[in-house]
């Protein structure tokens, strides 16, 4: 693999942080032909791995974010509404001395 | 302390922690062209433009982005949880497991993909709770595995590096240097403004060793050349437990494994097992220099991510004994100083040779000729003289503070047996100054005017007998500064001077609204007020007492306390008068001896409490350290700061404002909290887990009932002193606070959890009881069944309304305590009559809360025509229409006909007469 073949596989890598892709470009002409094959073979499944792992990790946030924006904003005022309810309840009985 | 980082060494950029951090911000200000291409390559699309590689930024910045705001969201509602009760807490976890069992869940769950779904799908209900867990573990245990990841990565091209080098090439680095040092920047710029373990490291290979825990195991990095030896700890070397690419942890064969890298460092990775028995014990790290240094090693939590960071922290050597402070020195007195010989004669009366009491001494460098500073600092030796010889003063305090030109000047003068004085010389006196003791003796003041026998003072210079006369008809007119707040509306009622209870609120509603001063004359203060003068405030302190007095002989003791709380507390708790801007005494609320004192430097003061608390503090800190249970060593420890009690709200504002004394018990568990309130210790909890801390108090006490002793209770934020009397419980306060100076003072309203702004004619507490007639009360114990309570209400007039509190059978008291008694105490009832309030409060009145404040909302029951809001708005009621939204006044309201309308217009009525009684109209 030459050094052309070399940095066009390595963009591809789009898992890869771009200092790494840079810095492997840097060293691209100076690998040799094995070297190069050598390394793509072993940067492509981690590469994908990477992207996976990525989306899975923004896949797994977002549904969480969902259900505790759904848990913040509705289940929590409403189960503060009713111990708010209880209490005017509670202060209605104080005060009831027919009771 | 700046450090420099591990990053930062020349060869650490290898390594594959430097090339993640180096890679994981964006660099906006990055050059485009910085990389050198080959010249053969020049014709490729170029590197920087590409589309794929701004994808692949803005993917990893997502990352961190999201599960940010994941991390944030999460603890922002652990933290609203919190505040929940366990019922409610119950509540609300039903409702989240039937949430996450509906579409919510399944939309979830299909998000996932196959692996996670799989995983979490096992159950019929959707995720569980404790699949939330695992879900939320699975975030990290990503994040962990994205890194591990990039190490892989790394490790390649490193063996490409390596390749290359052994081949006598040249590997450049430009870009990832220049991107290593702002990261660096960036680091050193964090790690300066953290008062974390990091930033009081001491150690010798000039960085810190910090490293993240990626659940599975825990990584610290070292210098190449560095070993920890673990001493008798047993460990095992090994494989430790990697993450794989599924997420899961493999079987670890050791407790520790020592990764070599090639960038002149190793790293220490641990498994869990073996940091929870290394954390916080001491290890030896060795270099090949011999070196030998002592670390304990630590694991911190990191905020940004719910990680722990291992580090190592190195002792430091011992600091130096602190140099003794040369103001606090006392001075020993020198007799073969010149001009010794200092006089004292009684002015007003011959002084009791067994007199004791607390001489304050007030200085007047004005008019008055006196000891030098250099004849206080180097010991003069002063003669107390007596009609019949040297003057038995068990102890002088004084102070010289503003006269003597000291910022905060104190001069301490202490009796010695042969009747000399030992004088500290605190101040700085940059000028001569004169004294004169004064004291009280049997209730009556008694001036000592000291002078020296070879110079004496004129009568007519002493400047504490000048008691300039006041404006007969408006005594205090020119010195009432306008009312922020008019406690009792714009005019005042003409307030009848026979009548002890009106002349005492009187006396201090003016000293509540002017500063206090102590000089001799009245200034003008910056902020545009007029401060007293000493015999004004003297003056005034003196016939405050004397209506107290009179009020104690007259009242039982109990309506007497009751009395001065109604009529002093403000003294105390709205905050003004002690701390005018250009005075440093103040009026206080003395609550041991119920008399008003002045504190002539309430500084000197507050750092004197601030000490007793801190040496407490200390002390306790010492005791549990050496394994004494707290409850066995706190309260004697806070007996000794019950004398500051009667000043302790003083303190809380000025001294305690942070609750800076918190004293681990458990570590990471409990604390002891000083509460400045109470000058007492309480208890905390804090939970594990990384999210913010939740206390849950725990009382210290366990009350014996029937003991008649006042025992502090803390339920929840709110504070109450307790008395076991007769099988009742009776609640003493409220929580009352004010900001110094802001004119304002604020109630703690328990039903919102907030601080509201505290009324003027605010019921100024509440006492209640629960009155089993027999049978004991025991606190967390169920009430006997069938007993109820009764809750009593202290009006502004002083009434106390009795009620029944309907208590279900069998209710917990510190339930009764935490909601229902508290919600009566709520209950703001504006001097409402107890007729009234029985009469017409009925199921019909409902109690509501509209804009922070009570209100009280009346249902006629039939219809909407007269269903009526009222509110009580800064002190005056004004009524809406239930189905309109604003409050008019009430004279604009009128009821309309039909039912409720005779009920509405006796509110109506007993609401104006509030409001006139308030507020003359």
């Amino acid at each position: 693999m030459d050094a052309a073949q070399f940095l066009v596989a390595v963009q591809k890598m789009n898992g890869l942080p771009p200092g790494m892709i840079e810095h492997l470009a840097v060293l691209a002409p100076k690998m040799t032909d094995e070297e190069r094959a050598d390394t793509v073979t072993k940067l492509q499944p981690l590469n994908t791995q990477i992207r996976e792992v990525e989306g899975e990790v923004l896949q797994t946030v977002d549904d969480e974010i969902a259900v505790i924006d759904e848990l913040t904003n509705t289940v929590l005022p409403k189960v503060q509404q009713d111990i708010e309810a209880g209490e005017h309840a509670a202060a209605e009985d104080i005060f009831d001395t027919n009771k | 302390m700046r450090h420099t980082h591990c990053h930062r060494l020349s060869s650490a950029h290898r390594t594959g922690e430097a090339r993640l951090i180096g890679f994981a911000p964006r660099q906006p200000e990055r050059q485009p062209d910085r990389v050198k291409v080959a010249d053969d390559l020049k014709g490729i699309e170029r590197l920087n433009a590409g589309q794929d590689r701004q994808k692949a930024e803005f993917a990893y910045d997502k990352v961190e982005q999201r599960v940010a705001e994941y991390r944030s969201k999460s603890n922002a509602l652990k933290a609203k949880l919190g505040k929940l009760t366990p019922k409610d807490r119950a509540a609300f976890d039903k409702a989240e497991q039937l949430l996450r069992s509906t579409d919510r869940a399944k939309v979830v769950k299909n998000a996932y993909n196959d692996r996670i779904t799989n995983k979490l799908s096992s159950g019929e209900e959707g995720l569980t709770k404790a699949e939330k867990k695992t879900a939320h573990k699975e975030v990290f245990y990503r994040v962990g595995e994205l890194e591990t990841l990039f190490l892989q990565v790394e490790e390649i091209i490193q063996q490409v590096e390596a390749k290359i080098i052994n081949r006598g090439g040249a590997v450049e680095k430009t870009f990832e240097d220049e991107m290593l040092a702002k990261r660096n920047e960036q680091l050193d710029r964090q790690i300066d403004g953290e008062e974390d373990l990091r930033s009081i490291q001491v150690d010798s290979f000039d960085k810190p060793f910090t490293s993240i825990e990626r659940r599975a195991y825990h990584l610290i990095r070292l210098p190449a050349d560095a070993n920890i030896n673990f001493g008798d700890e047993s460990m095992r070397e090994g494989k430790v437990a990697p993450i794989n690419s599924k997420g899961k942890m493999t079987a670890s064969t050791g407790d520790y494994e020592v990764i070599m890298l090639s960038g002149g460092a190793k790293y220490y990775k641990f498994s869990p097992e073996a940091m929870q028995r290394l954390q916080n014990k001491k290890v030896a790290v060795e270099r090949s220099n011999g070196d030998v240094v002592t670390a304990t090693l630590l694991k911190i939590k990191d905020t940004g991510y719910d990680l722990d960071n291992v580090v190592l922290r190195f002792e430091k050597p011992a600091p130096p004994p602190p140099a003794p402070e040369p103001l606090r020195q006392w001075y020993e007195v020198k007799e073969e100083l010149p001009d010794p010989e200092i006089s004292v004669e009684p002015k007003k009366k011959i002084v009791d040779l067994n007199t004791e009491g607390t001489f304050i001494i007030k200085t007047n460098n004005d008019k008055n000729p006196a000891l030098t500073r250099e004849q206080i600092l180097a010991g003069t030796k002063v003669t107390v003289l007596g009609p019949d010889g040297p003057l038995e003063i068990k102890e002088v305090k004084g102070e010289g503070k503003d006269p003597v030109g000291s910022k905060d000047g104190e001069a301490v003068f202490l009796r010695l047996k042969d009747g000399q004085v030992k004088v500290t010389g605190a101040m700085p006196l940059a000028k001569p100054v004169a004294l004169s003791f004064s004291f009280k003796d049997k209730g009556e003041n008694v001036t000592i005017d000291v002078k020296k026998a070879a110079d004496p003072i004129k009568k007519d210079t002493v400047a504490i007998d000048q008691k300039p006369e006041l404006d007969a008809e408006k005594p205090y007119a020119r010195l009432t500064k306008p009312s922020i707040r008019p406690p009792y509306g714009n005019e005042r009622k003409e307030i009848k001077a026979e009548d002890p209870l009106s002349a005492l609120r009187e006396l201090f509603d003016k000293a509540r609204y002017i500063n206090l001063g102590s000089k001799p004359e009245a200034r003008e203060t910056p902020d545009g007020n007029r401060s007293l003068t000493i015999p004004q405030m003297e003056d005034l302190v003196a016939r405050a007492n004397a209506v107290l007095e009179a009020k104690q002989k007259e009242l039982p003791t109990q309506e007497f306390q009751e009395f001065v709380e109604r009529n002093c507390r403000y003294i105390n708790e709205d905050g003004v008068s002690p701390f005018g801007a250009d005075a440093n005494s103040a009026l206080f609320l003395n609550k041991q001896t119920q008399r008003v004192e002045v504190i002539d430097n309430v500084p000197a003061k507050l750092a004197e409490m601030q000490g007793a608390v801190k040496e407490a503090a200390d002390e306790i800190r010492s005791q549990l350290n050496s394994g004494k249970e707290p409850s066995n060593i706190v309260p004697q420890i806070e007996d000794r700061l019950a004398q500051y009690r009667p000043y302790s709200e003083m303190a809380r504002y000025r001294v305690f404002q942070e609750n800076v004394y918190d004293i681990p018990v458990k570590s990471g568990a409990s604390h002891l909290r000083f509460d400045p309130v109470g000058m007492t210790f309480k208890m905390q909890n804090v939970t594990e887990g990384g999210g913010p801390t939740s206390p849950q108090e725990k009382r210290l006490y366990q009350v014996t009932p029937h003991d008649g002793q006042w025992h502090e209770l803390k339920i929840g934020e709110k504070a109450f002193s307790i008395q076991v009397v007769g099988g009742g419980i009776e609640i003493e306060k409220e929580i009352y606070r004010s900001e110094p100076g802001s004119g304002k003072a604020e109630v703690y309203n328990n039903r919102t959890r907030t601080w509201n702004e505290a009324q003027p004619n605010e019921v100024p507490g509440m006492l209640a009881k629960s009155l089993p007639k027999d049978g004991t009360i025991v606190l967390g114990e169920k009430l006997p069944a069938g007993k109820k309570g009764y809750g009593y209400q202290l009006t502004k007039d002083g009434d106390v309304i009795e009620r029944e509190i309907g208590v279900a059978q069998g209710d917990k008291l510190s339930t009764i305590l935490s909601n229902k008694v508290q919600v009566a105490g709520d209950v703001q009832m504006k001097g409402l009559s107890e007729k009234f309030g029985r009469n017409v409060f009925s199921k019909k009145l409902s109690q509501t809360f509209e804009n922070n404040h009570t209100a009280w909302r009346f249902n006629s029951g039939i219809g909407s025509k007269n269903d009526f809001t009222f509110q009580n708005e800064k002190g005056t009621w004004r009524a809406r229409p239930t189905n309109e939204t604003e409050y008019k006044d009430l004279d604009e309201i009128k009821p309309n006909p039909g039912s409720g309308e005779k009920e509405i217009g006796q509110i109506l009525e007993e609401l104006k007469k509030v409001n006139d009684r308030i507020s003359p109209r």
